[in-house]
């Protein structure tokens, strides 16, 4: 965006006039079109705000007031300030330093992986191939579908007793793992689950932005010489970095959320196995009753999501606005 | 080896919902339940009722919300709703969520203090926790004489004594009870038979009957082993009967030789040795999956579990399911565990009357006998436990098992009433997973888990 059009767009979001374009006579917006330009703005943003205070600003300050406050629904007698208490005991608990780590942990396998998997899929599907539209229909399955029935279907198929994926081993003579039921394999089974579902996405997401690169220069590379896998790597892949940059943090994110599929499949465990940090919040403010201590989890998930978002998502967004 | 039927239960096919994805794509999957027509049974209604001598008029015109968990009450009780509708004149809009949304939904209705709700379930574990925050609705003063409820008609002494004293605090009525589970053996008759496994004297006697079972097939037993209350419910079983108990005073008590002893017996020798592979990820759901798949055939659960591992939709075997009432241990008379469905009024609702009067209607012993003979739903009502119709979901005289384990059951000894204890339950199961997934030593992980259990109570 241009720094005159910049200029231009807060002068109207203040309510002043436009400029007049250079060389011409600008004429002087009366008092009535000034005040129903004001009042459109207003009414264009109204419901944005009021929606980003309902559901955004409220909870914020909801959940910052409670990490502050003795809140433990089982105790209703104890309450009032707080201070870094919830914090002070969220942080001493044992077991969240590794929640923290198994998260960073997944999440980072996960992404890499999706990522690796979407673009090469969405290479395979960015020139012509027969049959590319069933193709993508059929990618859009795994996050189309309703999240909580499919990870239900994982689970029984998990099942290390009498599951699918252990029964179509078994008749081939393979040894048959405990894929929930082993610590470790429990988190490969999760992160497993969640390339299955978002690995598709990567490759729309990634398709759309080869479709909008300009033929000429693949096919003058092609004239040079330039193997397929060099035209994806050294010309798209630079091409296409600020998207790269914006999908792979956006994802991100998204993967430190997760919930439904580790709640459903593992429960958290084997043990705590597979207790994310997001798994512990929901036990600590459901299972326990301590709105407090899981509030004080929240925000201490929310630093970390900033910390990500400030690092990659917003040098990646400048990237794409320019 | 006590009671045998082939059981005819034809409904909840959740198993095979859940496996079937399609259509029943949702967590909930619990609903599809065979037999229930939607053509209530001309058996109950409202002459009965009418002789209750109420006005059940009162509130003409008035809308009830409920929210309520799936459940085979639910499922057969809401088919009913236009009889209390005809009857009162009031009407119903039920939410029935799935049980993990329920709890969510439950939570955020009760705590907030502005429930939309008139009336709710409540969960045996939630129970503690609902009403020492002050959230339900005492509910002697609507059934224990009011001008509302006919007492002596509706009459709470029907309720099982143990889930009467389960739903109440300090001696006053929280919630009616409407279902009524507790631990039972189950078991495949004709394996048992082969291998020469004619009786349970002791809960210790099921390690001996899984060695022998073990001839017919790898791994005979079936257990739960996931975390959370799932581990701790079925050890619970394990642990009253040896004779253990969760506290003394406010100190966890599962450092005691009896808390080992079940721990050996049920993590360490039935679950590891003779349990299935993967039994730590595994919720009933999974071990209810390994019977009715002729993988296991000796399972220890709630007798409402009945209802999964004897319907013929998603179990091979039916025909050859035997039940045993809870037994003793080589220590102490059984005490099993126990799992109460209860009915609440949050004391937020602004329509407690006409809650009440909704509950009269559906916990009497009328409406609870139709529902139970339609489906079979284990009513914590003892008159329903003596209805034919209702009995004939349990052949031969597997009630009288099911029964004298009710009648069994201890609420006291189990500290669901504590509200602390579902965070206490979560501390003590991952210390039980401990023994079953890396072998460690009984003692030392109930030592542990005691000090877990002091801390999550703090």
């Amino acid at each position: 965006m241009s720094a005159d059009r910049t200029a231009v767009l807060s002068r109207q979001a203040a309510g002043s006039p436009p400029a007049a374009p250079p060389g011409t006579t600008g004429r002087t917006p009366r008092p009535d079109d000034r005040r129903s330009r004001r009042l459109f703005l207003i009414g264009m943003l109204a419901p944005m705000t009021v929606l980003l205070l309902a559901f955004t600003v409220y909870p914020f300050v909801s959940v910052l007031v409670n990490s502050l406050r003795h809140n433990n629904l089982t105790r209703p007698d104890e309450q009032g300030f707080a201070g870094l208490t919830n914090f002070a005991n969220t942080v001493g608990e044992p077991g969240l330093l590794r929640a923290l780590l198994l998260t960073v942990g997944m999440v980072l396998v996960a992404v890499v992986a999706e990522f690796a998997l979407g673009t090469l899929a969405a290479s395979l599907l960015w020139r012509p191939l027969r049959g590319s539209r069933l193709y993508l229909a059929l990618l859009v399955l795994p996050f189309g579908a309703t999240p909580v029935a499919a990870y239900l279907s994982w689970r029984l198929m998990l099942n290390p007793d009498g599951g699918q994926i252990n029964a179509a081993l078994a008749a081939v003579g393979l040894p048959t793992p405990g894929w929930t039921s082993e610590p470790m394999l429990a988190v490969v089974a999760l992160v497993v689950v969640d390339i299955w579902q978002w690995a598709p996405f990567i490759t729309l997401v990634m398709l759309a932005g080869l479709k909008s690169l300009p033929d000429e220069t693949f096919e003058a590379a092609a004239l040079d010489g330039a193997s397929a896998l060099q035209r994806l790597v050294r010309i798209a892949l630079p091409m296409l970095k600020p998207l790269v940059a914006f999908v792979v943090t956006i994802r991100a994110i998204d993967a430190v959320r997760t919930f439904d599929s580790i709640w459903i499949i593992t429960g958290g465990g084997p043990g705590a196995a597979t207790e994310t940090l997001v798994v512990r919040i929901y036990r600590t403010a459901f299972n326990d009753l301590h709105i407090g201590e899981a509030s004080a989890l929240g925000l201490l998930l929310l630093v970390v999501l900033f910390i990500v978002g400030k690092r990659f998502a917003a040098p990646a967004l400048q990237r794409l606005e320019h | 080896m006590r009671h045998e039927a082939s059981f005819r239960l034809s409904r909840r096919g959740l198993l095979t919902s859940a496996l079937g994805v399609g259509g029943a794509l949702a967590l909930g999957a619990c609903a599809s339940r065979e037999g229930d027509t939607g053509t209530p049974s001309a058996t109950t209604g409202t002459q009965t009722l009418g002789a209750s001598d109420m006005q059940w008029d009162r509130f003409k015109g008035e809308t009830l919300n409920l929210l309520l968990c799936e459940h085979w009450w639910t499922s057969a009780v809401s088919k009913r709703f236009p009889e209390f509708e005809a009857l009162t004149g009031m009407k119903i809009k039920a939410n029935t969520l799935s049980e993990d949304s329920y709890y969510q939904q439950a939570l955020v209705a009760l705590s907030s203090g502005a429930t939309t709700y008139d009336a709710l379930m409540v969960g045996n574990l939630q129970a503690g926790q609902y009403m020492n925050a002050g959230w339900l609705e005492p509910l002697d003063s609507y059934f224990g004489g009011s001008g509302l409820v006919n007492a002596d008609w509706f009459d709470t002494d029907d309720f099982f004594a143990p889930a009467r004293k389960a739903s109440s605090l300090n001696g006053e009525l929280m919630a009616l009870p409407l279902s009524a589970e507790a631990g039972v053996v189950i078991y495949r008759k004709d394996l048992a038979a082969q291998a020469g496994v004619t009786a349970f004297p002791t809960q210790e006697s099921l390690v001996d009957a899984s060695a022998k079972l073990s001839a017919a097939m790898e791994r005979p037993f079936a257990g739960r082993g996931r975390r959370g209350l799932d581990i701790v419910w079925t050890w619970t079983n394990y642990f009253l009967t040896q004779g253990g108990e969760f506290y003394n005073g406010n100190t966890p008590t599962v450092d005691s030789p009896e808390a080992v002893a079940a721990t050996e017996l049920y993590v360490q020798q039935l679950l590891t040795k003779y349990g299935p592979k993967g039994a730590s990820n595994m919720s009933w759901l999974e071990a209810t999956g390994s019977v009715n798949e002729g993988r296991a055939a000796l399972y220890t659960d709630a007798s409402g579990l009945l209802s999964v591992v004897l319907d013929k939709n998603s179990s091979k075997h039916t025909d050859q399911i035997a039940v045993s009432r809870w037994p003793d241990s080589a220590a102490a008379k059984a005490a099993p565990n126990y799992w109460y469905w209860m009915a609440g009024i949050p004391k937020a609702s602004r329509k407690k009357e006409q809650a009440a009067l909704f509950y009269a209607w559906a916990m009497s012993k009328e409406t609870a006998t139709s529902v139970s003979a339609e489906s079979g739903s284990p009513s914590a009502r003892e008159s329903v436990w003596s209805n034919e119709d209702f009995l004939s979901f349990y052949p031969g005289d597997m009630s009288t098992e099911i029964v004298a384990n009710l009648q069994a059951v201890q609420p006291d000894r189990v500290p669901y009433a504590r509200p602390t204890f579902p965070s206490e339950a979560d501390a003590l199961s991952l210390e039980l997973i401990k023994v079953l997934v890396d072998g460690k030593d009984p003692k030392r992980a109930m030592a542990d888990a005691a000090a877990a259990m002091a801390r999550a109570g703090r």
